[in-house]
């Protein structure tokens, strides 16, 4: 037969499968294992890319996060700077040293939840858009980094912090398998408790969710609580990567963020999408940069690469929406 | 005397008419009025020319910037790509004229015709294939900040001597017989630059059919669509016109620092949103002015100012920054809903 | 029949899993008045759509005065002088009234600029035309649901329109908007131009209509003159049966009270309204369109806030100040507009159902029992009888009669003393809409407290046990809801109002 009637029966087979998203992103991240290993055989070597799910898991924790926000149908753009305090914070506490560990961590932590806490309050009770909401709080905690360290950080991560950051478990990268567990609590909660069906009902209609008896204000206030959350422990592992403050270890970290989710099949509009999608998107973001690498092409390059891919995805992803 | 009372009693007044004028009036005005306030009361250097003219011209770039942004908020869009475009542009604009400083005016319009494409792409996907503005402007600054570090790795080039002119000239000093000492001015050229700007955008929005449709496709699309707009072809023009006031607002960058930078244009992204939304225009389209916007771009360069008058660590900016991003929706949000309740 | 100036010939369109419109054929001639009826998911949206521009066939052809015309959009269906209003409104609220009318076709002065005071002109004049003197520089935000459908009726009317495609254009209007309307509509044939009219209500297509068409399942199944028809005919060929048992018999409510309201008052809406609910009683509230039978539902049900008044739940004061104190005293709510206040619909059958009684069923446990609510689901949906191909089903694939019904079983997982229902079989098919009536009638038999507003008398009259009637915000009748007949209960909407245009013209 025709290449054009193959070509047509085969989408229609795609179409009747109807693949769930999250499904997607790990078969693309299937093919370019493929693609990688035809290019050269050492790419395909375990240790490499166990390195590469390193370098993913900070972006893959931070998409968590975000992948709950972007299930109550909000934003968050303040998580990359959650990251550049924890950082800054941190390594001004901790001076190199484990004494002030258990504290520093609690204050880290404290960050990311207070932060989580204000965003999801000001966006449930002044009703102030999520964009702007979270785009003034970037801004507030940058300023906080900055006035902080008065623009020049000092001090180092301590040895506990850079095992975390940068230490092996057996082979496998203390990373990933924070990255790991907290994608599979992530996962649990939002597909099998209550929390996560009103997670996903008020971003899919909130006003009919208040009238159903479900508390939407304090589901959304949680969502961002969660991700100031993950955007804390991100931020830690990425200091315990970097050993020192810098005040921009957070850049760009959010667009990041959002783009990994949306990679993994999480929709903007709400009330759909998976932690399992999302950690697929970090980890396929995190292969083809390391591909591109691995082949030689400059980081600029990568840039664009990244950009296409994003456009891409979510061309993807509108298509087979109107499909259904 | 006589004659205010008759007014008066012609039009009696009442305290509901005077709130709902002063309630129409958008928190970035209020904002601009009670800093320049502040200002001029804890700074007598802030009232002089010097000052107000450098103010000005700090604050170009945003404001050229942020009516583009305001037109795709307008139509429930975004265009996150507005950075990339402007460090795309002084790197251009850098590069070229250090090479070919004879063709100015020609690379002026090469830029200008790159900013077409870029707003061609950005329309096209958000107007014709209806993807998400947010994601897909987020991917086409993603690709052009990388082709811009590509072109350009470290802040380098030069423009030409007459090109910085653009943004450093002034005109003046003018008779004023209403003026301290009698003369006005001079007048920087950004100054000028901004007012056209913000005239003829204003006309074209509050005047033309065309504009009519912006906040009609943006209150309502589907209704616009069915009503017999070409909504896709409405948002190509807004995405292109977001393109091309980014060009302007990157030759204008590029003429005041004399060289191109492939980062420098990042803040601008953010910050006219900041305006954009602090200028009371909605994300959710169908709701704004172009005046707003420029009250709050000017409300950001006070600001930085009177900071850096009072000797504030200018860190302190972020902060304030996003207070007054949040702050400014927050009451505008408690303020209608006591009107509701 | 005059010879035909529109034609559709064999009109074919799918979505995935559904063929909406069948091989539809369809011709219309000048200074004709079709009307077009079926039950929702009949195909009648999507046939106007397509011949509006805003949906495209996948087979068919579409002529007009005897040449085949093409196109793919609004803009071009306008151009050939094909236009429609939609049943959902298409307006811009941030837009006046003038803007709105003369979208699309706005008059233009030098430079592109909008021709302002001719904007106006046009507008008052289409106004005027339907009897209307609406401010045309009154934002459409701010205009009431009747105000909003006379603008978009205006802005028909503005078009010069040669095919004229109204889908229930009265479903918000008093009786004298809607006797307006219909005299708009006369005058527009007497001028020649075609006319498609959707409407659910018999008595409308019995007044104006020459030729009715009737669709079943996105099939053609009669064309006929409207005067060979009966109401009773046209409902059976719309179902493909007869309806004798249309409405369920009545029950034998209980005396005792399950729930009151006190002096309830908010101002400027309600006053002094005092009512109590019985046991195994559908109390049914009547009243024209506006009257405050809608906030009454609403507040009785903790959504909205009041000013004054005390609720009374088995005779002890009760607090109602947000949906879930409500849910907690046993009282559901199905509200009127199902997709916006009823139904997540981009999400399952399954969690639509399961929402409402979510926290309830897991008990304080952090995950949820997959068992059991498959099992609760799965009950729910045979005792209603909704039809989903799978449980996980998403919402905004089913038709609006089985949404409703999911609606009302996600209220029944909870087991409600009291349900107050809001319009219940608004916009759905004649079919579903007697399913819901008995699926109602059975719960009051049960024992449940039913308290159900409509603006529909049928409804109201084949229902209720009791009626009050409501006009202006206050409870002005009370009815034995088995002796009260359409007349009455017209008086009684009517005779307390303070405008005259709101009395009844026809009954």
């Amino acid at each position: 037969m025709t290449a054009k009637s193959v070509q047509s029966s085969a989408r229609r087979a795609l179409l009747q499968l109807s693949l769930p998203p999250a499904a997607i992103i790990w078969i693309a991240v299937g093919l370019l294992l493929l693609l990688a290993r035809s290019v050269s055989a050492s790419f395909w070597e375990l240790s490499h890319l166990l390195n590469v799910a390193r370098q993913a898991s900070a972006l893959g924790i931070l998409a968590i996060g975000q992948t709950y926000v972007l299930i109550t149908g909000g934003i968050d753009l303040s998580n990359a700077m959650v990251v550049t305090l924890v950082n800054v914070v941190a390594a001004t506490l901790l001076r190199g040293s484990d004494e002030t560990l258990g504290g520093t961590l609690l204050i880290c932590l404290g960050i990311g939840l207070l932060t989580g806490l204000a965003n999801g309050l000001l966006i449930t009770r002044l009703k102030v858009p999520p964009l702007v909401v979270t785009l003034g709080m970037f801004s507030i905690l940058r300023g906080a980094a900055y006035v902080y360290t008065d623009g020049a950080p000092r001090g180092d991560i301590s040895p506990a912090l850079e095992f975390v950051g940068t230490g092996f478990v057996g082979p496998i990268p203390t990373a990933v398998i924070f990255w790991v567990v907290l994608t599979a609590l992530a996962a649990v909660a939002l597909q099998k408790t209550v929390f996560g069906r009103q997670l996903y009902a008020v971003g899919g209609n909130e006003k009919a969710s208040r009238l159903s008896g479900v508390p939407a204000d304090r589901v959304i206030v949680l969502a961002y609580v969660v991700s100031g959350l993950m955007a804390a422990i991100a931020g830690l592992i990425l200091s315990g990567y970097a050993g020192t403050g810098t005040l921009t270890l957070g850049d760009g970290r959010n667009l990041d963020s959002i783009a990994a989710a949306v990679v993994g099949g999480t929709s903007l509009s709400g009330g759909s999408g998976s932690v399992i999608g999302s950690a697929g998107g970090a980890l396929f973001l995190a292969l083809l940069f390391s591909f591109l690498r691995f082949i030689g092409l400059p980081y600029t390059i990568q840039l664009m690469v990244q950009g296409l891919i994003l456009a891409v995805a979510v061309y993807l992803h509108v298509r087979s929406q109107r499909a259904s | 005397m006589s004659s205010s009372v008759t007014t008066l009693t012609q039009q009696p007044f009442s305290v509901r008419s005077v709130t709902r004028l002063l309630g129409r009036i958008g928190p970035a005005y209020y904002a601009l009025l009670i800093l320049l306030i502040v200002a001029a009361a804890s700074q007598e250097r802030f009232l002089t020319g010097p000052n107000l003219t450098n103010l000005i011209r700090n604050s170009t770039v945003l404001g050229i910037v942020t009516i583009g942004q305001i037109a795709t908020m307008l139509v429930a869009g975004i265009d996150l790509s507005v950075g990339s475009v402007i460090s795309l542009t002084t790197v251009i604009a850098a590069l070229q004229m250090e090479s070919h400083p004879e063709a100015t005016p020609g690379i002026v319009l090469l830029c200008l015709l790159i900013g077409l494409l870029i707003g061609a792409v950005n329309g096209f996907g958000v107007g014709y294939l209806r993807l998400n503005p947010l994601i897909f402007t987020l991917a086409s600054g993603t690709a052009i900040q990388g082709l811009t570090l590509h072109l350009l790795y470290s802040p380098g080039g030069s423009v030409t001597r007459e090109f910085r002119e653009l943004s450093r000239g002034a005109i003046g000093p003018f008779d004023c017989s209403f003026c301290p000492g009698g003369t006005l001015g001079p007048i920087p050229y950004a100054a000028i630059y901004l007012l056209v700007l913000y005239v003829v955008g204003t006309w074209v929005l509050k005047r033309t059919v065309f504009g009519l449709a912006v906040y009609a496709v943006g209150g309502n699309e589907a209704s616009a669509r069915l009503s017999g707009l070409r909504t896709e072809r409405i948002k190509l023009a807004v995405y292109i016109l977001s393109s091309i006031f980014a060009v302007l607002g990157g030759l204008f960058l590029a003429s005041r620092i004399g060289s191109g930078d492939p980062l420098v244009g990042d803040p601008y992204t953010l910050d006219s949103i900041t305006a954009g939304v602090l200028g009371g225009t909605s994300l959710f389209g169908g709701v704004g002015d172009l005046w707003g916007g420029l009250a709050a771009v000017l409300t950001l360069g006070v600001l930085s100012t009177m900071l850096n008058f009072n000797n504030v660590s200018p860190f302190y900016q972020f902060i304030i920054k996003g207070v007054i991003l949040i702050g400014a929706l927050a009451i505008g949000y408690l303020r209608t809903r006591r009107k509701t309740v | 029949m005059s010879e035909p100036f529109l034609e559709m010939r064999n009109i074919v369109k799918t979505y995935p899993g559904v063929r909406a419109v069948d091989n539809v054929t369809l011709s219309v001639g000048r200074g004709e008045i079709r009307a077009l009826v079926g039950e929702n998911g009949a195909g009648k949206s999507t046939l106007i759509k397509i011949l509006a521009g805003a949906e495209q066939a996948d087979a068919g052809e579409i002529w007009l005065g005897g040449q085949r015309v093409r196109y793919d959009s609004p803009v071009e269906a306008l151009r050939l002088g094909i236009g429609a209003i939609y049943q959902e409104f298409n307006l811009v609220p941030q837009l006046n009234v003038a803007q709105n009318i003369m979208l699309g076709q706005v008059p233009k002065k030098w430079g592109g600029q909008v021709d302002t005071e001719a904007m106006h002109r046009r507008a008052r004049e289409m106004l005027a035309r339907l009897n209307v003197s609406l401010d045309t520089r009154r934002l459409v935000a701010d205009l009431d649901v009747a105000q909003q459908q006379v603008v978009e009726i205006a802005k028909g009317l503005a078009r010069d329109l040669r095919v004229f495609i109204m889908d229930e254009p009265t479903a918000a209007l008093s009786a004298v908007e809607t006797e307006h309307l219909l005299d708009v509509v006369r005058a527009l044939k007497q001028q020649g131009v075609a006319i498609i009219y959707i409407t659910h209500r018999m008595r409308e297509i019995f007044q104006i209509a020459d030729s009715v068409t009737i669709l079943k399942d996105g099939r053609h199944v009669e064309t006929s003159p409207a005067r060979s028809l009966t109401s009773d005919a046209i409902v059976a060929k719309m179902i493909g049966r007869d309806l004798t048992d249309y409405y369920p018999p009545r029950g034998t409510p209980a005396s005792e009270v399950l729930f009151s309201v006190r002096d309830l008052n908010v101002a400027g809406k309600l006053f002094d309204i005092n009512l109590d609910v019985r046991r195994g009683e559908i109390l049914g509230i009547a009243g024209l369109e506006g009257q405050g039978q809608r906030e009454l539902a609403r507040i009785m049900f903790g959504a909205l806030p009041y000013d004054r008044g005390t609720f009374l739940r088995n005779g002890q004061p009760i607090r109602l100040s947000s949906p879930s104190d409500a849910i907690r005293a046993g009282i559901a709510y199905v509200s009127d507009d199902r997709k916006r206040d009823g139904l997540v619909l981009i999400r399952s059958a399954n969690e639509n159902i399961a929402l409402p009684s979510l926290s309830r069923r897991t008990n304080g446990k952090i995950l949820i029992d997959e068992k059991t609510e498959r099992s609760f689901v799965h009950h729910l949906i045979d005792r209603l009888a909704i039809k989903v191909t799978h449980r996980s089903q998403k919402v905004n694939n089913l038709s609006g009669g089985n949404q409703q019904k999911i609606v009302v079983g996600k209220w029944l997982g909870m087991e409600p003393q009291i349900l107050i229902v809001s319009e219940p079989t608004r916009g759905i098919d004649v079919g579903s809409k007697s399913e819901i009536h008995h699926i109602l009638r059975d719960l009051a038999n049960q024992g449940v407290g039913i308290v159900m507003v409509s603006s529909e008398l049928p409804e109201i009259l084949g229902m209720s046990d009791r009626i009050l009637v409501m006009a202006e915000g206050r409870i002005v009748a009370e009815m034995d809801g088995a002796t009260a007949t359409e007349e009455q209960l017209m008086a009684a909407a009517a005779i307390h109002s303070v405008s005259d245009t709101s009395v009844p013209v026809t009954s």
